[in-house]
């Protein structure tokens, strides 16, 4: 079937089965592999993505239930202030290792903070706590998301 | 201005180094100087020479762009940026005009005690401490010489700084423009060449920032899982259900007409699908019929497994440690434990993948590997290529923890790619990633000792029954004399066993299920330092001795350890009470030539034991990167972690029961604990990072659910074991 995704702004049209995933339609179909597969079954976060600002992951979404929602994906979340925000105080706080689950930890990271621009640490959790990391950069996420948040302040003050 | 380093471990370092290497410099086409390091003892890798080019670790462009190539895998552990800073160093290059580049399969990136390019084993800062010092020495030495006859001022003149020469009266050359000149010179022998003392360091032991930080926030940087070719397909395997299940036939007729399937056909172990997409395969996955053996390992469920453990305990083993009088004195105070515990997946965030083309003469490999040399190995004996034709292009790696130094998923990516002429991406899904083996062993454990009236250790004996890595992995300079495996017996071996004991002795018995097992972050050190950190605790408590005290007592010839517990005792505030339903627990560990002492602070919460806060002190050595060591620490301690509260691979009727992150459940955010490291300062050579904060953490943890509901915690996980405090029981 064929399928017109907005994604980032721009309109993409796939021909696929109604049931692939929107992961796969963005990695094998469009060629954008910043979205990671991790698991496959929703439970890791690495293939986290905005639909009309929410946090979904991306491999539990076939294409047939997208609709006209806006995809925001990490290639332009750089585009939203929060996930510049976000994005920078990752590269201060120096939070990465392998980097893998990186992209789904910055898109739900910026959908919080675009939601509740100065969270707690039990808020951080519960809105970072389905996304893995086995690196164990956790206590670095939390900080950043900290400082974001800290700098998001001086910037609307 | 510059020393030679005296230690006895750098020259040490410098002639292992001069019987195998040489550098060799030349001016490259599009200029600037390019200097490699050459390996001219192993004939295979000169061969090679021609074939790679990039197999070179510095690269002066005349626009002063300094690229460093690093031949060891970048999993998260920080090697690009580590090693980078050791020539950047010596090279007194320009940190700002640094770029590091992956490097290619190459004797250039070979350890330089092994014909091997592996990472692993927390070795890559130790193995290239001296040689990428020297090479970036060398390299420093040749723009000295250049600008030296083109100013005609003597050498000892000149001096260095961010990659510039700099003579009386300020004057100035760039590297860059100095290469032709540099490249034109013959390059100084490596064991000659002045390096820095240690006063002089401007990155060595600084927190430079990550090279890799910025791909890694953007979601460009490359793993395995990202490649794509034109014409690529995807394979996903039907692995076998159990360990040994043979494919005996198949039926694919829907799944060959299912859409973008291209071909279906059996590999060594099990069935390739391969199709247009990844998603098209794993659907068409599920709609063919098959039909296996019955073969499974020896056990059909942990309950089976436990019991044959205890069964080979009681078979004549393998010594490992033989003192005194062995057959234990068995006085009034005596002591006896037993330990079990289970199998454990690594579970890195990217499921193994490889991406092979092959071509009648040569193929290309596309993989996250921890182990190069192996890779090429691999699918040279697949496809009866020479190994030297296989190029393998190392990707970022979504996480190693030894897994990726595996080499089954690379077999079947080139088992499947022999069927095409364009390039094929082999995935394991999640599930696959679990249930396809590998994991840490199994392992049984039985400990015995006698104190004194003193409380002191007069004996001590252990038995082990755990399988061979040596064996399952073919790395045979691992095993140590008498035929013991090293990595079945660390931190309890006669060389490795830690406290002090007169009499005493240790025995290995190999017991090998049929599971295929790995290194683990941390290998046999993960199980052994559970087994022997527990145990001393209850030695302590047996003579009623504080387990702080008691370790430091019988460490007296352990400086290394003493000042890892000494400094987490102080940081950690031992000896102060504890708050209301919280305790702490101490554990130390060596492994891989660091020391790492934890105080683990843990409280119940509805019963399950929560670990609050974890303070770690690590004596690793000179330390390169002290943010990154920080970072690994953190690392470790989590992933222990997840191992200690949850982490089981188990069997049911032989087939791996877990198979995704609802079942093999790694620790989330909401249960980091705080975290306090103390990297303890020291001018001795690096030791390793990436793993030894690992062990200490879950017989720590125990001491304390010890200390505070008085159970003896003496299998892993602690998920579905019942603790009440103690005051309650």
């Amino acid at each position: 079937m064929k399928f017109t995704l907005t994604i980032n702004g721009a309109q993409h049209q796939v021909n696929l089965e109604e049931d692939t995933p929107l992961l796969w339609v963005l990695r094998d179909s469009l060629g954008m592999t910043g979205t990671k597969f991790g698991c496959g079954v929703g439970a890791c976060g690495a293939c986290t993505v905005h639909l009309d600002g929410q946090p979904v992951r991306s491999c539990q979404i076939p294409l047939s239930a997208v609709g006209n929602a806006s995809i925001q994906t990490i290639e332009a979340v750089h585009e939203l202030s929060a996930g510049q925000q976000i994005q920078d105080a990752w590269i201060q706080e120096q939070v990465p290792q392998c980097g893998y689950c990186q992209s789904g930890q910055i898109m739900s990271a910026s959908a919080l903070l675009r939601e509740n621009p100065t969270p707690s640490d039990s808020e951080i959790d519960n809105a970072m706590r389905g996304n893995i990391c086995r690196c164990g950069s956790y206590s670095e996420i939390r900080k950043a998301i900290h400082l974001a948040a800290s700098k998001g302040d001086v910037n609307h003050g | 201005m510059v020393e030679q380093l005296t230690s006895t471990s750098a020259s040490e370092g410098a002639k292992q180094l001069s019987r195998r290497a040489f550098l060799k410099a030349s001016a490259i086409i599009t200029g600037g100087l390019q200097l490699a390091l050459m390996m001219p003892s192993i004939a295979q890798a000169e061969k090679s020479e021609d074939a790679f080019t990039s197999g070179a670790y510095i690269r002066i462009t005349p626009n002063n762009q300094v690229f460093l190539t690093i031949g060891q895998s970048e999993m998260g552990q920080g090697s690009l940026t580590g090693l980078a800073q050791l020539i950047a160093e010596e090279l007194d290059a320009d940190w700002a005009t640094v770029i590091v580049e992956r490097g290619e399969v190459h004797s250039a990136f070979f350890r330089p005690n092994a014909p091997i390019q592996v990472t692993g084993g927390s070795g890559s800062i130790r193995s290239f401490y001296m040689v990428l010092r020297q090479t970036g020495a060398a390299a420093r030495q040749m723009m000295l010489l250049a600008a030296a006859r083109h100013w005609n001022l003597p050498i000892g003149n000149l001096n260095t700084k961010d990659g510039m020469v700099i003579a009386p009266g300020d004057q100035r050359l760039s590297y860059g423009d100095l290469v032709s000149d540099a490249g034109a010179l013959k390059v100084p022998d490596l064991l000659s060449v002045p390096l820095k003392d240690e006063s002089e360091f401007r990155l060595i032991g600084k927190p430079m920032k990550r090279l890799d930080i910025q791909e890694k926030v953007t979601g460009e940087a490359p793993f395995g899982m990202d490649i794509q070719l034109p014409g690529m397909l995807t394979a996903v395997i039907l692995h076998p259900p159990a360990f040994g299940a043979k494919l005996l036939a198949f039926d694919s007729t829907a799944a060959d007409k299912a859409p973008g399937i291209k071909a279906i056909f059996p590999v060594s172990e099990g069935l390739a699908i391969v199709a247009d997409s990844y998603w098209h395969a794993v659907t068409a996955r599920k709609s063919v019929a098959v039909s296996w053996s019955d073969d499974k390992p020896a056990f059909d469920n942990d309950v089976q497994n436990k019991k044959m453990m205890e069964l080979a305990l009681q078979q004549p083993g393998l010594v490992a440690l033989e003192r005194g009088d062995q057959r234990g004195i068995f006085s009034a105070n005596h002591v006896s434990a037993q330990y079990d515990v289970p199998h454990l997946a690594h579970a890195c965030m990217e499921p193994l993948n490889c991406t092979i083309q092959l071509r009648s003469d040569s193929a290309e490999v596309w993989t996250g590997t921890q182990f190069q040399t192996s890779a090429q190995q691999t699918v040279a004996s697949v496809t009866g290529l020479a190994p030297e034709s296989i190029a393998i292009h190392t990707q970022y790696l979504g996480g190693g923890f030894g897994r990726r130094s595996a080499q089954d998923f690379i077999r079947l990516a080139a088992e499947v790619a022999q069927k095409f002429d364009v390039p094929v991406k082999t995935v394991y899904s999640r599930e696959d990633d679990m249930k396809a083996g590998y994991y840490r062993p199994a392992a049984c454990c039985q400990m015995a000792a006698d104190l004194d009236h003193n409380g002191s250790l007069v004996a001590f004996q252990a038995k082990l029954a755990v399988p061979s890595l040596v064996k399952h992995t073919g790395l045979k300079f691992l095993m140590l004399p008498g035929g013991v495996d090293s990595t079945a017996v660390e931190g309890l071996d006669d060389h490795s066993f830690p406290y002090q004991v007169a009499n005493g002795r240790v025995e290995w018995v190999e017991h090998d299920p049929g599971v295929p097992v790995w290194f683990w972050r941390s290998v046999g050190a993960s199980q052994n330092f559970f087994f022997l950190e527990t145990f001393v605790d209850q030695l302590a408590a047996k003579s009623r001795r504080d387990p702080l005290e008691f370790r430091l007592a019988h460490l007296e010839e352990k400086p290394r350890h003493r000042r890892v517990l000494e400094a987490v005792a102080s940081a950690a505030r031992w000896g102060t009470p504890d708050a209301p339903g919280v305790a702490r627990g101490i554990a130390v560990a060596e492994s891989f030539g660091s020391v790492c002492a934890q105080v683990v602070e843990v409280e119940l919460q509805d019963g399950f034991p929560v670990v609050r806060k974890v303070v770690s002190a690590l004596d690793a050595g000179r330390v390169i990167n002290p943010a990154m060591v920080e970072k690994q620490v953190h690392g470790s301690v989590l992933y222990a972690l997840s191992a200690l509260y949850s982490g089981r691979i188990s069997f049911e009727k032989g087939q791996v029961v877990e198979d995704n992150f609802w079942t093999y459940e790694p620790v989330r955010i909401d249960r980091s604990p705080v975290m306090e490291t103390l990297i303890l300062p020291s001018t001795a050579p690096p030791g390793g990072v990436g793993e030894p904060a690992t062990p200490p953490l879950a017989p720590a943890a125990c001491n304390a659910l010890f200390a505070l509901t008085g159970k003896l915690v003496t299998s892993l996980p602690l998920k579905g074991q019942s603790f009440k405090l103690r005051h309650s029981i």
